[in-house]
């Protein structure tokens, strides 16, 4: 799987988290540099460096003042700088309810009074230069949203809703990750935001409202049926089928996804068969059983299903 | 030896313990780097997923049994037991499996003509080292 990129911001907050970086990386080096050159100082130094080195005035200007005012004027540029990351600096384009699950991401887009317009998961879509305010819930345990290249990392809290905001500056994919150890398969608990032109996010929009058409060949519409008969439908969703699950992941819409498994691998037809085969030897300990008991050409049809929904 | 080059010695070990647990994916494989359409094999695979169901070395992640491992696969005589195992064949193989075994668990897999011969390329690069 591919790990965010961490240092190369794509919007407004990571680049002034990426700044706040830099900056402390320069100020950082620059006083070990000077550390490193008083203690060189100190020990091969002749009798009067050391002696200015040993003063009292020295020790307290150099010792205390100096750092004192370093940290003061760190501090005082990252509170504002944080400041300015959480308060909203014009009106929002879009609200979008983004819940951490064990371990993967419930996601739904919300219209002005908060209702749910459609659901997902694991694959945020956002428009290019907006503001989208983030909802951050959690299901279960803490976890944290972290989409390094357009935000810092937010907790997803029990019981509390927090919000992010975010944009990004071109259109692309970025990869996001829990940043909160939340149990057995935490390191692969991936997310994909997909910054689209606003016009192409108004097409998705549109595309995402309406079902997907019925399976059109034989295997899938076997794997449709098998989808049924297997029990996924008891944790899975399939909008405008009886799937209707709520446990799992909304399947609606899994073949058009980058990636499949929260963020982790490659989404085709063979990895479709391999998660739906064994799950657990991909994702070990995640809530989804895996199921060798399916014939060879029952698992066939479902990933032949499952590809097509999109 | 002083205790403080003793606790040095020890720090320096779990440092490098640290870092032996870190690695560069998908460049591991020792015969990888022999040949320049090995290591594009291992790229398409890791594009494509292939270990969602197969153990291929090179692929730290993930580790399934859902299809047979492929360790040393260029030494084996046949593909799945049906025809002899050539760079051309696995390539066609690779890319639709049921052509070749209908019942089979492999679905089609989408990919390009040359991520097939790169992969294939890279499978039979997989050998008993003196073989």
């Amino acid at each position: 799987m591919e790990w965010p990129a961490v240092l190369s911001p794509a919007g407004p907050n990571a680049a002034q988290i990426a700044q706040l970086f830099w900056i402390l990386i320069f100020v950082i080096s620059l006083v070990m540099a000077v550390v490193c050159v008083g203690l060189a100082a100190a020990l091969f130094g002749s009798a009067r460096v050391r002696a200015i080195l040993t003063d009292k005035r020295t020790i307290l200007s150099a010792g205390l003042g100096v750092p004192a005012l370093i940290l003061t004027v760190l501090l005082t540029y990252s509170l504002i700088l944080t400041r300015n990351l959480s308060s909203p600096n014009g009106p929002d384009f879009m609200r979008v309810r983004v819940t951490g699950e064990m371990w993967w991401w419930r996601i739904a887009y919300l219209d002005n009074n908060g209702n749910i317009t459609l659901s997902d998961a694991n694959e945020l879509h956002i428009p290019v230069g907006k503001t989208v305010a983030i909802e951050l819930d959690s299901a279960d345990v803490i976890h944290s949203f972290w989409v390094p290249q357009l935000a810092g990392k937010e907790d997803m809290i029990p019981g509390r809703r927090n919000i992010l905001r975010l944009s990004a500056d071109k259109a692309g994919v970025y990869a996001g990750q829990c940043a909160e150890f939340c149990g057995g398969p935490h390191a692969l608990m991936g997310l994909t935001v997909i910054a689209h032109s606003p016009e192409a996010f108004d097409d998705w929009q549109r595309g995402r409202l309406i079902a997907p058409i019925a399976p059109q060949n034989e295997l899938a519409i076997k794997g449709a049926d098998l989808f049924l008969k297997s029990g996924c439908a008891a944790c899975h969703i399939v909008r405008g089928t009886a799937a209707n699950g709520q446990a799992g992941p909304d399947l609606t819409f899994v073949g058009a996804r980058l990636k499949l498994g929260a963020g982790i691998l490659p989404n085709n037809r063979g990895t479709l068969a391999g998660w739906v085969a064994d799950s657990q030897a991909i994702k070990p300990g995640n809530r989804m059983p895996s199921y060798p008991m399916l014939l060879p050409a029952e698992l066939q049809a479902i990933a032949a299903y499952l590809e097509q929904l999109r | 030896m002083a205790s403080w080059q003793k606790a040095n010695g020890v720090s320096l070990i779990l440092a490098l313990l640290l870092i032996a647990g870190c690695t560069e994916v998908s460049n591991n494989q020792n015969s990888a780097d022999d040949n320049s359409g090995s290591y594009s094999g291992l790229v398409a695979i890791e594009a494509l997923g292939c270990g969602a169901c197969h153990r291929i070395p090179g692929i730290s992640w993930p580790q399934s049994d859902v299809g047979p491992a492929l360790n040393h696969y260029g030494d084996r005589g046949f593909i799945a037991g049906v025809m002899p195992n050539t760079a051309q064949n696995l390539a066609a193989f690779i890319q639709n499996s049921t052509r070749y075994i209908p019942n089979g668990a492999m679905p089609p897999i989408p990919m390009t003509e040359s991520q097939a011969a790169d992969i294939s390329a890279y499978l039979l690069s997989l050998q008993t080292a003196g073989s």
